[in-house]
């Protein structure tokens, strides 16, 4: 169609309706761009100075944690109610290590006896624990869920499902870009808080969906460092002419798009490669974090959060993770594994920040598929709903357990059957209250967790 | 022609023509005597009508009510072919597997829960209301969970929304050992769990 014609054929009526579409779009566009000018006020009225720097990390414990065996009640009847439930999945009473909780209920809880570094992070105040932790679309009864008289999520009890769903909080139908709500945090901060060509997102496990945004990616590394082309490694003299060739090649002016386009980002890729790496050369070894898959990818964070500012970074969001939690068999020892392991990651992590005086800027959680069936399958458990989650950080009001502890007894009004809790606090106000210590103002909060808005309360209280 | 006469002329002359032609049909309209006249054909005088009426109506064809059928509505028995003794305990998982294609086929979702939930969405519990599996079903037992070949209820392991792992306990009747039956076409775990 030829414009000019289009032009002369304009008509009052056709004008107006394309005035009206053009208001309604730059109507759109301003209001991001007030938004996005009010986050930059927001970010110079709370200083840019060196201290201005805020982390979160997810630590992810893939195929489900059994948290019904990480925080236990200790007093007399309702460690018999949980005694008599777990059967042999059971933890000795005498083994459990005492909480000294802040709560003013007057209930007392101890946790997993291989968490020695937890217990005591608990109890100097640097970590929190929050009760009945799950995916939920919005606040829902036992009939709730099963009349569905409430939106209740799709696919319960899946691995995948429920990993997807903890990492965006999005239930699969729901009509807005299928992001993670790390990503979305990044998309609404990145911008006015980094000055950086490398991501905000950091992922040391792999892809996951946490971390996806609407204009953001991850920046994958592992805890070895950030690499890109095999071509460009090597040290003898052939190693070193071939990554020259590639580089040389890269660097050429293509007239093809795709070429170009490749070029651009294998250059963009390896520049970012190579300034992450130039960055965390000089950084600490963090000795006291454990020779575990876990405790690697952490020692990789701390370096990262102590060259935050060759970096240019002033939020980061990592993603760590760990597996192994599925524990269908037999369960008691290899859970206490998993349990120790994580254990010795928290803690060694902790210190490194200490030892680096970044412990009040960072904040770490732990996410997973699903907590556990109290019930037993005769060996291990099998997939529940709710489940328990550890916070820890300076920043955590820490030695107080959040949330609603669920009643343990089958048939109770949190059990959907073989003691799967239904969850008393959603994954939106779980994440919404890191989100707010991180900056996320409470205007923006719905963009982050769509579903925020249909709870009472998105503020847990456990950040400060 | 002139724009302004064109338009002023050429209603008038429209509605001119139409009041005449109102006039015309008014004054030569024809009678309603003749009218009648018209219409009557020789073979419609009234002795002609009474003759007409005068004969019988047929009579409507009897109504029959059609007799209940004889054999009765085919059953789906989904599992009927479960732990046969002349086949594998493969084969078994693959019956099962079968089935729970079948029904995220019409479904388009799998069915969700322990054993027992699985077994009633398949017998009837399910939007449709169709029964996969009879209630009488020799592979269920008391709790209305299917067993494998051994007794031993078969466990449902939910992957993800498209994939469900159906695993056998085996001979030795302990879930999650050596012996256990899965799926050949499947590896034993997720990467994620």
């Amino acid at each position: 169609m030829n414009p000019d014609t289009d032009l002369k054929n304009v008509n009052r009526r056709s004008f107006l309706r394309l005035s009206a579409c053009a208001a309604v779009s730059t109507s759109s566009l301003f209001s991001t761009l007030f938004n996005l000018r009010q986050l930059n006020a927001a970010a110079a009225a709370s200083g840019t100075d060196d201290d201005d720097y805020k982390a979160i990390v997810c630590i992810f414990l893939y195929g489900g944690n059994d948290s019904n065996n990480l925080l236990i009640p200790s007093d007399a009847a309702t460690y018999a109610t949980y005694a008599a439930g777990r059967e042999q999945l059971a933890i000795p009473q005498n083994q459990l290590l005492a909480l000294n909780s802040l709560n003013a209920d007057g209930r007392s809880f101890g946790i997993h006896p291989s968490m020695t570094g937890c217990h005591e992070l608990f109890n100097a105040g640097d970590l929190a624990l929050v009760a009945n932790v799950g995916t939920l679309l919005a606040p829902a009864t036992l009939s709730d869920y099963r009349n569905r008289t409430a939106a209740i999520p799709d696919h319960l009890f899946s691995h995948s499902d429920q990993q997807v769903l903890w990492q965006t909080s999005i239930n699969e139908n729901a009509s807005v870009d299928p992001t993670g709500w790390g990503g979305r945090i990044a998309d609404l901060i990145h911008s006015t808080h980094n000055d950086s060509s490398i991501s905000m997102l950091v992922s040391l496990s792999g892809s996951n969906f946490f971390q996806v945004g609407r204009t953001l990616l991850p920046f994958r590394t592992d805890s070895n460092g950030s690499s890109t082309y095999d071509i460009l490694n090597g040290w003898d003299s052939h190693a070193t002419t071939r990554a020259e060739g590639f580089r040389q090649l890269l660097d050429k002016d293509y007239a093809n798009l795709m070429e170009k386009a490749f070029a651009d980002i294998s250059n963009s890729a390896i520049k970012n490669a190579d300034t992450f790496n130039e960055a965390i050369a000089t950084a600490n070894d963090f000795e006291m974090l454990p020779d575990s898959s876990l405790g690697r990818q952490l020692r990789m964070v701390a370096k990262m959060i102590q060259s935050r500012k060759a970096l240019g970074q002033r939020r980061q969001v990592f993603f760590v993770a760990t597996g192994g939690f599925d524990t269908h068999g037999p369960q008691l020892d290899s859970h206490a594994g998993l349990l120790g392991g994580l254990d010795s990651a928290i803690k060694g992590f902790h210190e490194a920040l200490g030892s680096i005086e970044a412990q009040d800027c960072v904040t770490s959680f732990t996410a997973s598929d699903f907590g556990r069936t109290f019930d037993t399958n005769g060996r291990g458990s099998d997939h529940g709903w709710g489940g328990h989650h550890i916070v820890m950080g300076g920043a955590v009001n820490g030695q107080r357990i959040y949330g609603d502890f669920p009643d343990l007894n089958f048939g109770s009004a949190h059990d959907t059957g073989r003691g799967r809790w239904l969850p008393t606090t959603s994954v939106d106000q779980y994440g919404a209250t890191l989100a707010r210590w991180f900056g996320i103002p409470e205007s923006e909060l719905p963009t982050v967790f769509p579903n925020i808005g249909n709870f009472a309360t998105s503020n847990l209280g456990f950040m400060s | 022609m002139s724009s302004k006469f064109k338009y002023t002329f050429v209603p008038i002359a429209a509605l001119a023509l139409l009041g005449g032609g109102i006039y015309l049909g008014t004054v030569f309209r024809p009678s309603p005597l003749d009218a009648e006249s018209s219409q009557i054909s020789p073979l419609r005088s009234p002795e002609e009508i009474k003759r007409v009426r005068s004969i019988p109506k047929p009579k409507a064809p009897q109504i029959t009510v059609p007799d209940e059928p004889t054999t009765t509505a085919t059953r789906i028995n989904a599992l009927a072919a479960l732990n046969n003794p002349t086949s594998d305990p493969q084969t078994d998982i693959r019956i099962i597997e079968h089935l729970l294609v079948q029904a995220r086929t019409v479904f388009h979702k799998l069915p969700i829960g322990e054993n027992e939930e699985i077994v009633a969405f398949l017998q009837g519990a399910n939007p449709r209301e169709i029964q996969y599996i009879p209630d009488d079903d020799p592979n269920l037992n008391a709790d209305g969970e299917v067993v494998d070949r051994w007794g031993t209820p078969y466990f449902f392991h939910a992957l993800s929304r498209d994939r469900i792992e159906v695993r056998s306990a085996g001979p030795d009747r302990l879930h999650w050992s050596e012996d256990d039956v899965i799926s050949e076409t499947q590896t034993p775990e997720l990467p994620n769990t």
